[in-house]
């Protein structure tokens, strides 16, 4: 897998490869829990003001850093092999992202693209 | 699922004057975080230079069985703060920074102290035992991308703190780090070491300069005043903003 970010990995890591582990058993006096996580806050709308301990949402783009209408060219980083990489994220043993490859031709400009997730060993 | 939509479009027919449409837009997964209000703003034109008639509305779904609250902070490059917070660091550079936060303010310098280093920090920040975890809150540099460290709360790993973002244009950042419960509940004042790693894209140091600690708790009655507002006298300009410190 070629998982870059992954590199400089801390030999600890193996400890937290499975982020529900360790949670103390129930929740707070008067709390609801942590609510729904990750796909599962997309499937129980009912819990849509939950707040998720432990659990973070990322959001990235590609518009212009300047706020100018330069809305282009602004991936986050280029892979060696010429992927963008256009979101990244980390958590506890895995690394999630996003991937365009800029594909340019007479017809004009396409992309291919990839997300992954990943885990880090 | 649809997380946003265009429900509604006329080219300017009909009886339309103008092109309009309406749109929607969704956030379930997103717990944006705000106090008392939370400007939502649309770009209009291709940089916003585009006057448009429009209305909107928008639904906030809370609930009064969870809050947040913010806990603790240190200044980092602040002596007394640095002290009360038994802040630590070695080979650091203490510098500043008058830059933007990117978004609707980017344009309104913000000067602030900068704490850059490429060793182990570490520091205390006191917080409530009855918490569901904590969030750390970095205001870091994104001058350089991909800053990368190890956390450690109280000597047990946390993970891995990965900011992708840069911007050399607005520096100034809100970086966010969640430390699972398992590390914080029935905990008075947590340690936390930050130990710097080179990220992917050959960033070696680490920027900041505070960390706030923000617990997640039940709700609770803030009974603490709200300091002086200073600075409040207006220059002529765009926006003004006083300093309001707790």
């Amino acid at each position: 897998v070629n998982n870059p970010g992954c590199a400089g990995a801390h030999p600890d890591r193996k400890a937290l490869a499975n982020p529900s582990s360790g949670q103390p058993a129930g929740t707070l006096p008067g709390s609801v829990g942590k609510g729904p996580v990750g796909w599962d806050s997309y499937r129980q709308l009912d819990q849509l003001p939950a707040l998720r301990s432990g659990t973070e949402t990322r959001d990235f783009d590609s518009t212009d850093p300047a706020q100018t209408n330069a809305d282009f060219d602004h991936p986050l980083r280029v892979t060696a092999d010429g992927q963008y990489v256009i979101a990244e994220a980390y958590g506890p043993g895995a690394r999630l992202g996003m991937e365009l490859e800029p594909k340019i031709s007479t017809n004009g400009v396409g992309i291919s693209q990839e997300a992954f997730l990943t885990p880090c060993r | 699922m649809p997380l946003t939509g265009n429900p509604a479009y006329n080219p300017g027919i009909e009886g339309f004057a103008n092109d309009t449409t309406g749109t929607c837009r969704l956030f379930p997964a997103e717990a944006i975080s705000f106090g008392q209000r939370l400007p939502f703003t649309i770009q209009h034109g291709s940089v916003d230079d585009v006057a448009s008639n429009y209305s909107s509305v928008a639904f906030w779904y809370g609930q009064p069985t969870y809050s947040t609250q913010v806990a603790d902070s240190v200044d980092t490059t602040d002596a007394a703060s640095r002290q009360s917070h038994n802040y630590k660091v070695s080979g650091d550079t203490v510098s500043s920074l008058s830059s933007g936060f990117p978004g609707e303010f980017a344009s309104v310098p913000v000067a602030l102290g900068l704490d850059t280093a490429s060793s182990a920090i570490s520091f205390q920040l006191a917080i409530n035992p009855a918490n569901d975890g904590v969030r750390l809150t970095r205001i870091s540099d994104q001058n350089l991308s991909y800053q990368t460290a190890n956390v450690y709360i109280n000597g047990s790993p946390a993970g891995m703190w990965v900011e992708p973002w840069n911007n050399p244009d607005y520096r100034w950042l809100n970086d966010v780090f969640e430390i699972p419960v398992s590390l914080t509940r029935g905990q008075k004042a947590i340690n936390v070491q930050i130990v710097p790693m080179t990220g992917v894209t050959g960033t070696s140091v680490w920027t900041a300069a505070q960390y706030e600690a923000t617990v997640l708790t039940v709700p609770f009655t803030d009974k603490q005043s709200p300091g002086v507002v200073a600075d409040l006298a207006a220059t002529g300009g765009q926006y003004h903003f006083g300093d309001h410190k707790r």
